[in-house]
């Protein structure tokens, strides 16, 4: 087994205010192999992006991170500002919501592409345009010579997308972190952007950290997923087994959540309440207050329960993480996530 | 459209739109037609879900509707009364009976004037005094799972899913017949999206309501729903029961629309050759068949003529292969 591609170990974020801090971040721990396509899946305030902006180390200096994000052997948390910069948008890619409002609107695709890639290498004018042409190429955008003297607004929202995503591997990206990319986009294209995607990581082997609200897309694209809820991590598991038995009472509720097309008509519900705001966190497990198992000793700090290559925060549950892996080592399962097994086994 | 259609439409209909367009002209650019020759009928007590890609016309028929949008023809008519003549459309559809709920409670709510007050803006010209307009507000944020609590709030200090329930709360207090919502539901997270679903599925019912639902998240289309109209370029293809279009798509871009929904199951069919492209430009629509450039069943015949909306299995398609293509797709 090949090295992880990164390792995020007890992550944990904290805003620094004249007021006091508040815990943003708590724990965070996981791993994306090489060529893996990692979710990571949440409601809004769960903690997804900031996950995203501490590894690339993007958030404001009011937001002090502290724990290990291990990229290529080296923690991110450690160094200094400027070896960072050599390794942000080089060795690691950023793709973010709105394509459109993150490119430039008074420059053409190209100057902006030739751009980054002279940023990460020392190239020629004319290499670097040949490179900006391969790299269109490269996310399928057709007859790419004569698109790099077109505008943002001359392209549709699925096309700007895939030129940030061309942006984003103008380095020599060996991990893409990709913070909702689909989320604006319609069906169609969303799933155009997802087989690109899915490309990018078999083809040239790029590790993709898919941060989404959506379980079903994670679920169609990933790998293994972890589920984010008031800044921590509830469960990670291989998506298959995540799917069939969730063992979080969260993931259970998401996993209703996602569309199923042979039910018309049939409300699906949600789960009831809202999420606890960072600063208005439970001591003990943050969902109990919307859990339907909740009960006595859910007020006691939750212990992660691991077992192979499950991972679940809730002591409810944990009983049943035995269980789980066994029936899912054993059983094939009928997903098409095959993949998602050989990974890491 | 057919006899049988033409019974249903007799039944019990409350809006029907008959051959409706929409042009955009602007100054510079041709002419857009973005809605072409649409028709269609929500019985009452029903939900209609417009789905289709941006671009396809769902929210210009939604914007005309509500008369807040340009007709260039055809007509649309509530409870008989037709609405494409009047003066003033926009009044016209909010006395008739029309409201609609947008995609951003954000910006729909004026972010200064407390949650009570939005709520009643539209019974203002009744000139009640305040003790009944707050009794009012009390009484619809009851309806919509709010309570006296929120009243004095102001729109920041809500939760998403709490501002859209603010704006449902201000659509029925018009006691209107039908709601179109328009993306409602669409920025929600997932979560609040499904509880939304069910305070609007229990309120059709208490309130008698009608909907227009448009949207391009099939999961709430497949939870309300009882009839989907599939647009493409301000074309209707398909239109029929929700089973139906969602369960077994007739048209080669509904397959393709609800194909591309990652979901969880699905009623096991052929898989499509991939959808590539993008919808085109409404200025210059494609020839014949508005989507045979993306289609993968593609004739000469589509190239040529355009389909018409026919009647097939319980609903009406406009595409030439429509039978061919189903019957293959069922025997492999």
């Amino acid at each position: 087994m090949r090295a992880p591609a990164l390792i995020v170990e007890n992550l944990r974020l904290k805003l620094c205010a004249d007021r006091g801090d508040t815990t943003l971040l708590s724990d965070v721990s996981f791993e994306i192999q090489s060529g893996e396509i990692f979710g990571l899946v949440g409601e809004s305030g769960s903690g997804k992006t900031l996950t995203a902006l501490a590894i690339m180390r993007l958030l404001p200096p009011t937001i002090k991170a502290t724990g290990k994000v291990i990229f290529d052997g080296v923690d991110l948390l450690a160094l200094p500002e400027y070896q960072m910069r050599s390794l942000r948008g080089n060795r690691i890619g950023m793709v973010f919501q709105e394509p459109v409002a993150a490119l430039n609107p008074t420059f053409t695709i190209g100057t902006q592409l030739i751009c980054a890639v002279r940023a990460h290498h020392k190239l020629s004018g004319h290499k670097a345009r040949e490179r900006a042409i391969e790299l269109l190429d490269m996310v399928g955008i057709p007859e790419p010579r004569s698109r790099l003297g077109f505008y943002p607004h001359q392209f549709s929202g699925g096309m700007c997308q895939r030129v940030m995503i061309a942006m984003a591997l103008a380095g020599d990206a060996r991990l893409l972190l990709a913070d909702e990319p689909t989320t604006s986009l319609d069906v169609t294209t969303q799933d155009e952007i997802v087989r690109l995607l899915e490309r990018l990581s078999k083809d040239h082997g790029i590790s993709v950290l898919f941060i989404s609200h959506d379980l079903g897309l994670v679920a169609r694209l990933c790998h293994r997923i972890a589920v984010a809820y008031a800044g921590e991590l509830v469960e990670v598991g291989h998506t298959d087994a995540l799917l069939q038995t969730p063992l979080h009472p969260y993931t259970r509720g998401l996993v209703r959540c996602v569309p199923d097309l042979t039910q018309i008509g049939v409300l699906r519900g949600g789960i009831p309440g809202t999420p606890p705001m960072p600063g208005h966190w439970p001591g003990g497990c943050r969902f109990q207050q919307r859990c339907p198992l909740a009960g006595n000793g859910c007020d006691d700090a939750q212990v992660t329960s691991s077992l192979a290559d499950r991972t679940v925060r809730c002591w409810k549950s944990a009983a049943s993480v035995d269980t789980a892996s066994i029936e899912n080592t054993t059983s094939p399962t009928n997903g098409p996530k095959n993949l998602a097994r050989n990974t890491t086994s | 459209m057919t006899d049988q259609s033409n019974a249903a439409l007799a039944k019990d209909t409350l809006l029907d739109i008959e051959q409706l367009c929409v042009v955009y002209r602007g100054l510079t650019r041709r002419p857009v037609q973005a809605v072409a020759d649409v028709s269609f009928s929500i019985a009452r007590g029903s939900t209609l879900a417009l789905i289709g890609e941006s671009g396809s016309g769902k929210s210009t028929i939604a914007r005309a509707i509500a008369g807040l949008g340009p007709v260039e023809s055809g007509s649309i008519r509530i409870d008989g009364m037709e609405l494409t003549t009047a003066r003033d459309r926009a009044a016209a559809a909010g006395a008739h009976g029309i409201q609609i709920v947008f995609q951003d409670p954000t910006s729909a709510l004026n972010p200064r004037w407390p949650v009570w007050q939005s709520i009643v803006e539209p019974r203002l010209r009744e000139r009640l005094d305040r003790a009944t307009q707050r009794d009012i507000a009390a009484d619809y944020l009851g309806r919509v799972g709010l309570n006296t609590r929120h009243m004095d709030r102001l729109p920041q200090q809500l939760s998403g899913g709490q501002r859209q329930r603010v704006t449902i709360a201000r659509a029925l207090v018009s006691r209107p017949k039908l709601i179109i919502l328009d993306e409602a539901v669409s920025a929600l997270d997932v979560s609040v999206r499904n509880e939304v679903l069910v305070l609007l599925d229990a309120l059709k019912k208490s309130e008698q309501l009608t909907y227009l639902l448009i949207s391009h998240d099939m999961s709430a289309v497949a939870q309300l729903a009882t009839t989907v109209a599939v647009l493409y370029l301000g074309k209707l293809v398909e239109l029929g029961p929700a089973t139906r279009v969602i369960g077994q798509p007739a048209h080669p871009y509904s397959r393709a629309l609800i194909d591309a929904v990652p979901a969880l199951n699905r009623t096991a069919r052929q898989e499509l050759p991939h959808l590539g492209g993008e919808i085109g430009d409404p200025a210059q629509p494609p020839s014949g068949c508005r989507f045979h450039p993306r289609c993968p069943f593609v004739m000469d015949v589509c190239r040529r003529d355009e389909p018409l909306l026919q009647s097939h299995h319980g609903g009406d398609v406009a595409c030439h292969r429509a039978i061919e293509i189903n019957t293959a797709s069922s025997n492999s």
